[in-house]
């Protein structure tokens, strides 16, 4: 009754007490390409016409705008998980310097939110690139056929866009 | 600015055995949380609530009580969090 009374009164919003399942499966192509979209978006904002713009290059502006921003936060996201639950302390021994990397990264995501600016974003993707790198080295193969689950070629797309 | 409380009810069980499913939480926003508190944070739209174990430049490290059914969620990002619970009933 006196919960009913403080339910009825404060209108509580639901706290997830949530239950995380370690899949085990990482990747950095959803972060590259995060950055990748970052770096497009800027470019067509950046050739928008700044006078006399048409509601059409408006309309467009507001669209990139808004992907940009989804994606430095799909970035941040990206980043903060290799952080947090792939990199490990004996990977953080091996590359000094990688606490750092990541918090770089993460800090010019929210940069590229902030500043339409094309040097943040390539910073932003030169960023994500060494971390995917060396993500590459750290990264374990699994050592089951997963039989057909993944592509043929599952790193064709990061191989490309690290230039490889 | 934000309002200096806020009340939530809790879902799920990785924070047993502090908090169950049904309770109330009571969260107060305006103060440093620190390693040891229990904060309640808000992630793609959803509240979350976890225990801090660490911070590290501006990044909270959360994790479930319950360690049988709760593992680490990942760091999260100081302006991520509501507040700090300061009181929960049933």
């Amino acid at each position: 009754m006196f919960l009913r009374l403080i339910d009825f009164v404060f209108r509580p919003k639901v706290a997830y007490a949530h239950c995380d399942i370690p899949c085990g499966i990482y990747e950095t192509n959803t972060l590259l390409m995060a950055a990748q979209t970052i770096t497009r978006m800027v470019e067509v904002i950046e050739a928008l016409p700044a006078k006399n713009p048409t509601a059409r290059d408006r309309n467009n502006f507001i669209r990139c705008v808004h992907v940009k921003e989804k994606h430095a936060d799909l970035c941040e996201e990206q980043l903060v998980t290799l952080w947090a639950d792939f990199f490990k302390p004996d990977h953080f021994a091996k590359w000094p310097g990688l606490h750092e990397k990541i918090w770089k990264a993460v800090n010019l995501a929210s940069d590229n939110k902030q500043n339409v600016s094309m040097d943040k974003a390539k910073e932003l993707m030169a960023s994500c690139r060494e971390i995917a790198d060396i993500f590459d080295q750290a990264k374990v193969e699994p050592k089951e056929d997963l039989g057909g689950a993944v592509s043929d070629n599952p790193d064709a797309p990061k191989k490309k866009l690290l230039g490889k | 600015m934000t309002a200096p409380f806020s009340f939530f009810v809790i879902k799920e069980e990785s924070m047993l055995p502090a908090f169950k499913p049904g309770d109330r939480v009571l969260t107060f926003n305006w103060s440093r949380i620190k390693s040891g508190s229990s904060v309640v944070f808000k992630k793609r739209n959803k509240y979350y609530v976890k225990r801090v174990v660490g911070i590290n430049k501006g990044m909270v490290a959360i994790a479930g009580d319950n360690k049988a059914k709760s593992s680490k969620m990942g760091p999260i990002k100081n302006d991520q969090i509501v507040g700090r619970v300061i009181w929960s009933g049933s």
